[in-house]
C-alpha cells in the first residue's frame, strides 16, 4: 500500500511548533549545560566583570555550535525514518497515478564576466538533458548578461549564435545583455521578469556555474504545479568540478556531511525556507508582484541597493504567504566553488557585506519569525568570527593575568566535587563537550552513510572515506582561525563604510607564493605575536590555543599548497577526497566535462573585441544583435570617431574597457572599423590587427584560413547536437507559450 | 605596364580579398576566382589597389542587405550587417558557394538564411512593471536610520559619541582593576 502524497497545505501549525520546539530544545539544554560548566569554572575569576563578559560570549558561540549540531541530529534522524514525511518532494503522487502535466518555464542564467567557454558548456549540457526527458517544449533558456568585459561579452553572442545555430534552438534559447546594470543581479532579474516574465509562470534560477539535470527541472515545475502555494523550491546543489586541494576538500566536506545538514534544516524550517540565489524554482507571479527590492536607507556599505537579495527575496515571498521550500533529497542539481583560499575569502567578502545589510530588514513589520531568524543567522554567520576572535583575545588576557597573579584558574570547590571529580576533569569534559558537538555532526554523517545501502562504496570505501575525513578534518582546523580573521576584517571594514566592489569569481587558477605573502602576512604576524606573548606570560595555555595559532602562523604555505591543483589531482589519482559525482558522475556531469574539454583542446583565440572588429562573422553577428542609434548627437559620432582612430593606429589595447563597450554597443562604428581594418595599408594599422589579419590569410597552397565561428554544417546537423535539435524539433512550442500567463500586464 | 607588372599588381590586389572572403567561409577556388574578377576590374581601370576589397564590400552589402531588412529607419550599413550576419552564419559561402553574391538563391539556402535569427531576445509585447513595495523597516531600523543621519550632518556629534564610548571602555578596565 503506497502512502497519500504529502500536502503541504494540510501541514498543523501543531506540528510545525512541535518540531521546531524538539530543535531548539535540544539547543538550550545542550547550551545550558555548557555554559553552567563555564560559570562555574569562571566563578573563582578576580576580574568578575571580564570573566563575565567571557561567558556571555562563550555561551553565544556555543548557542551556535549546538544549533549546527541539532541539524546534523534531526537531520541524522529525519534520514532514518526512511525519508522525512514533511518533505516537499512527497508531494508528487505515484507516478503510476499519472504525471503532473508541466507548465511554462524559463531558466534564467545571469552571468557577469564568466568564462563563455564554462558558460555554454553548463547550457549544453542542460538542453541535451533537457532534450532527453522528452518535455523540453516547455522550456526556455534565457542567458541575461550583465557583463562590462567587451571580450566577454563578444564571446557571450558568439557562444549564443553558436548554440542557437547548431542545435536549430532559434526560438528557445535567448541572449540579453544590459547596458547599464543597476542592483546587479537582483536588478538584472527583475529586468528579465518585467520584460518576459509574464509569458511565463516558473523561472528556474541558475548561476553562470550551475548545472542541472532535465529529470530535476521536469520535477521541480511539477512540483510547483503540485503546490500552487509554494512560491519558491529551493534545491540542495553538490559541489562538482573541484580541482584544487582545497575546493576538493570542501567539495568533500559538502557531499558527505552537507545531506544530513540539509535534511535537519528541512526538519525545522518546511515551509518556511530560505532562498540561496541559484538552483531554485520560483513561481513568476508573487515574484513580480511582492519580491521588487527596495533600497535601504543610508548610503552603502549598509545601505543602498541590497546585495545579498535572495533572503530578502525569500522572507518577502513568506511574508506575501507564498511556501519557501528547501527539497534537500533532490539530486541533479550541482555549482562549483571557488578554487583558493583567496578567492573564497573574497566571495565572503561580499557575502558578509551583503548578510550585515539585512540587519536593516530583520526588524522590518510583517516578516515571518522565522524570516526573521534566516536574517539573523546570514548576518551572524559572519558577525560570530568576531566574537570568536574576541572571545580568544579575552581568554588570553585571563590567562595571562591568572598567570601573573598566580592564581589558579580551576575554582575551589568546583561543580564536579560533588560527584567526587576533579575541577580539572570539569575542565576537560567541557572541551570534550564541545568538541563532540563539533565533530559528533561529522561523525553522525558518515554513520548515516554506513547504514545506506551502498553508502560507503560511494565514496570510494571505508578505507578513502576516512582518509577523506582525516584529511577534511585537519584541513578545516587550519582554516578555521584564517577565515576568522577575515571575516572579522571583514564586519569591521563594512561597520566603518568601506564596500566592495562587484567583481566576478575565480573558477580556476593556482595562488602564487607572492599573492599568498601579501594576503596572509598580517595572519602570520599575528599568529607569531600571539605565541610570543602566550609563550612569555601563560605558557600553560599554548597547547590549548596550538590549533587557531597553528593556523595563522602557517596561513602563508597552506594558502598557496591548498591552491595547488596538482596536490588536487594526485589524491583524486588515489580516490582520496573523491565524492559520488567524481567516482560515478552523471551523463550531464560527462557531458559537460568532455565539452569543456573540447573548448580547452581548440586552438586559442584572440580576444572577443578584436574577433569583433576582425572576423566577418563575429562583427557582422555582433552588429546585428546591436540597437541602432539613427539620431545620435555629433559629439557622440566625433567621439566614436576618434576612439576607431584611435583603436586603428594604436591598437586594441590603448583602449580603456569603457572606451571598447562604447565602440561595441554602436553597429554603425563596428562596421566601419570592420571594413577599416581590412582596407588600410598594413602600415597604417598597429601590429595587433596586422597579427589578426595575418591568421586570416589564406596559405600559399590555397587551404582555407582558421576561422573558429560557427555556421551551419553541411550535414544540416553536427553529430553530437543532432538528437538535441531532432528533440526541440520533434517538441513545438505549447499554446501556452504564446499568450500571457498569469502575471498582470503593465499598466 | 608590362604583363609581369600587371600580373603583380593583380595579385597585390586580390590577395587581401581572397584572404576576406576565406574568412567569410568561401572555399579556396572560389575565392580565388572571385578575388582575381575584383582585382582585375580594379587593375585595368587603374584604380588604387585597396578599392578592390573596397568594391567587394559595397557589394557584399548590397546583395547582404535584403536579408536583414527587419526594421523600419535603419541604415543600410546596419541592414547589410545583419543580412551579413544571416548569410554567414547559415553557412552560405562554404555550403552554397556558387550562390554567394548571387541575386538567385537556392530554396536551401534561403530556408537556411530565414532560419537565422536575427534577435536575440523575444518581443517585449508582454512586459509588466514591477515596482518595489514599500517596506516598514520597523522602529529600531528608524532610529537607526535617524542616528546614523545625524551623525552624517553633525561629525561633531559622532566624535563626541566614540569618545563617550572610549571613556566607557576605560572606565570598564579601572572599575575591573581597582574594585
Amino acid at each position: 500500500m503506497t502512502h497519500p502524497p504529502f500536502q503541504p497545505a494540510l501541514i498543523t501549525p501543531a506540528r510545525i511548533t512541535r518540531r521546531r520546539m524538539a530543535v531548539l530544545t535540544f539547543v538550550v539544554f545542550m547550551t545550558g549545560l555548557a555554559s553552567l560548566l563555564m560559570a562555574d569554572l569562571l566563578w573563582g575569576s578576580p576580574v568578575k566583570g571580564w570573566a563575565w563578559f567571557a561567558w556571555g560570549l562563550f555561551t553565544v558561540l556555543f548557542l551556535l555550535v549546538a544549533f549546527g549540531a541539532a541539524h546534523a541530529v534531526f537531520g541524522f534522524m529525519a534520514r532514518r525514518g526512511g525519508v522525512d514525511g514533511c518533505s516537499i518532494l512527497q508531494s508528487l503522487p505515484d507516478p503510476a497515478e499519472g504525471e503532473v502535466p508541466l507548465a511554462p518555464t524559463a531558466i534564467v542564467l545571469p552571468v557577469h564576466n564568466e568564462p563563455a567557454d564554462r558558460i555554454f558548456a553548463g547550457i549544453e549540457s542542460i538542453l541535451r538533458s533537457l532534450a532527453r526527458t522528452g518535455q523540453p517544449e516547455h522550456f526556455h533558456f534565457f542567458i541575461l548578461s550583465d557583463s562590462t568585459d567587451p571580450d566577454a561579452w563578444v564571446e557571450e553572442e558568439l557562444g549564443w549564435a553558436r548554440l542557437v545555430v547548431e542545435l536549430g534552438l532559434a526560438d528557445r534559447l535567448f541572449y540579453r545583455r544590459r547596458r547599464a546594470n543597476p542592483n546587479k543581479k537582483a536588478g538584472n532579474i527583475a529586468d528579465f521578469c518585467r520584460r518576459w516574465g509574464r509569458r511565463y509562470r516558473y523561472m528556474v534560477v541558475l548561476d553562470a556555474d550551475s548545472i542541472m539535470s532535465g529529470a530535476t527541472l521536469v520535477q521541480l515545475v511539477r512540483l510547483m504545479e503540485r503546490n500552487p502555494a509554494v512560491g519558491l523550491i529551493q534545491t540542495a546543489p553538490s559541489l562538482i568540478r573541484a580541482e584544487s586541494y582545497l575546493a576538493r576538500t570542501l567539495q568533500f566536506a559538502a557531499s558527505l556531511y552537507g545531506p544530513v545538514f540539509q535534511a535537519g534544516l528541512n526538519y525545522w524550517q518546511l515551509g518556511e525556507g530560505n532562498y540561496w540565489g541559484h538552483n531554485a524554482i520560483i513561481r513568476v507571479g508573487p515574484f513580480i508582484k511582492h519580491c521588487a527590492l527596495p533600497g535601504l536607507p543610508g548610503r552603502e556599505p549598509f545601505g543602498g541597493h541590497i546585495l545579498s537579495h535572495d533572503f530578502v527575496e525569500a522572507a518577502l515571498l513568506r511574508r506575501a504567504g507564498w511556501g519557501v521550500w528547501l527539497a534537500p533529497e533532490l539530486g541533479g542539481t550541482h555549482e562549483e566553488l571557488p578554487p583558493t583560499l583567496i578567492d573564497l575569502a573574497r566571495r565572503d567578502r561580499r557575502w558578509s557585506q551583503g548578510n550585515l545589510q539585512h540587519i536593516w530588514i530583520l526588524f522590518a513589520r510583517g516578516l515571518h519569525g522565522i524570516s526573521r531568524v534566516h536574517l539573523f543567522l546570514g548576518v551572524f554567520s559572519y558577525s560570530s568570527s568576531l566574537l570568536w576572535l574576541t572571545s580568544l583575545v579575552l581568554g588570553t588576557l585571563l590567562a595571562i593575568g591568572f598567570a601573573r597573579t598566580g592564581l589558579t584558574f580551576l575554582p575551589q570547590p568546583a561543580l564536579a566535587d560533588a560527584v567526587g571529580a576533579s575541577a580539572t576533569l570539569q575542565y576537560a569534559c567541557l572541551t570534550a563537550f564541545t568538541f563532540a558537538l563539533l565533530f559528533g555532526p561529522k561523525f553522525l554523517a558518515v554513520l548515516d552513510l554506513r547504514l545506506r545501502a551502498g553508502g560507503l562504496a560511494s565514496f570510494g570505501g571505508p578505507a578513502r572515506l576516512w582518509t577523506g575525513v582525516l584529511l577534511e578534518v585537519l584541513t578545516s582546523a587550519l582554516l578555521a582561525p584564517v577565515l576568522m580573521l577575515f571575516h572579522a576584517k571583514f564586519v569591521l571594514a563594512t561597520l566603518f563604510g568601506r564596500g566592495v566592489r562587484w567583481g566576478t569569481q575565480r573558477r580556476a587558477g593556482c595562488t602564487t607564493w607572492a599573492e599568498a605573502f601579501s594576503v596572509h602576512w598580517g595572519h602570520t604576524a599575528v599568529g607569531l605575536a600571539w605565541t610570543a606573548l602566550l609563550a612569555a606570560f601563560a605558557p600553560g595555555l599554548l597547547p590549548w590555543m596550538s590549533p587557531v595559532l597553528l593556523g595563522l602562523v602557517l596561513s602563508i604555505p597552506f594558502s598557496q599548497l591548498t591552491s595547488r591543483t596538482s596536490l588536487g589531482q594526485a589524491l583524486a589519482r588515489q580516490g582520496i577526497l573523491s565524492t559520488p559525482e567524481e567516482l560515478t558522475p552523471s551523463r550531464e556531469l560527462r557531458e559537460l566535462a568532455a565539452l569543456l574539454a573540447a573548448a580547452e583542446a581548440a586552438p586559442a583565440r584572440r580576444p572577443g573585441f578584436v574577433r569583433a572588429v576582425v572576423e566577418p562573422r563575429a562583427n557582422a553577428l555582433h552588429c546585428a544583435l546591436q540597437r541602432e542609434r539613427r539620431r545620435q548627437p555629433a559629439a557622440t559620432r566625433a567621439r566614436l570617431a576618434e576612439l576607431a582612430e584611435k583603436a586603428l593606429r594604436d591598437g586594441p589595447a590603448a583602449l580603456g574597457a569603457a572606451e571598447r563597450n562604447f565602440l561595441l554597443s554602436d553597429p554603425v562604428a563596428m562596421v566601419r572599423l570592420h571594413r577599416d581594418v581590412w582596407t588600410r595599408p598594413p602600415g597604417a594599422l598597429a601590429g595587433a590587427w596586422r597579427e589578426a589579419l595575418a591568421a586570416h590569410a589564406p596559405p600559399p597552397s590555397g587551404g582555407h584560413a582558421a576561422d573558429p565561428v560557427p555556421t551551419v554544417p553541411a550535414s544540416a546537423a553536427p553529430v553530437a547536437g543532432a538528437a538535441v535539435q531532432a528533440a526541440f524539433r520533434a517538441s513545438p512550442h505549447p499554446a501556452y507559450l504564446t499568450v500571457a500567463a498569469d502575471v498582470p500586464a503593465q499598466s | 605596364m608590362t604583363p609581369d607588372e600587371r600580373s603583380a599588381r593583380l595579385e597585390e590586389c586580390a590577395r587581401p580579398i581572397r584572404a576576406y572572403l576565406a574568412a567569410c567561409g568561401l572555399p579556396p577556388a572560389q575565392a580565388a576566382a572571385l578575388a582575381r574578377t575584383h582585382a582585375r576590374d580594379v587593375v585595368d581601370r587603374h584604380l588604387p589597389l585597396e578599392q578592390g576589397l573596397a568594391a567587394l564590400h559595397d557589394r557584399l552589402d548590397d546583395w547582404a542587405a535584403p536579408y536583414g531588412t527587419t526594421f523600419r529607419d535603419e541604415s543600410h550599413a546596419h541592414r547589410a550587417a545583419r543580412g551579413r550576419a544571416r548569410v554567414l552564419l547559415a553557412g552560405l559561402p562554404a555550403r552554397w558557394p556558387s550562390a554567394f553574391l548571387s541575386p538567385v538563391l537556392p530554396a536551401p539556402a534561403r530556408a537556411a538564411i530565414s532560419a537565422i535569427p536575427l534577435h536575440a531576445t523575444p518581443d517585449l509585447r508582454d512586459t509588466t512593471s514591477m515596482v518595489p513595495q514599500p517596506l516598514d523597516l520597523g522602529p529600531v531600523s528608524e532610529v537607526a536610520e535617524g542616528t546614523w543621519r545625524t551623525y552624517d550632518k553633525w561629525p561633531v556629534l559622532r566624535a563626541l559619541t566614540i569618545w563617550l564610548l572610549f571613556f566607557c571602555l576605560l572606565a570598564a578596565v579601572l572599575y575591573t582593576v581597582r574594585f
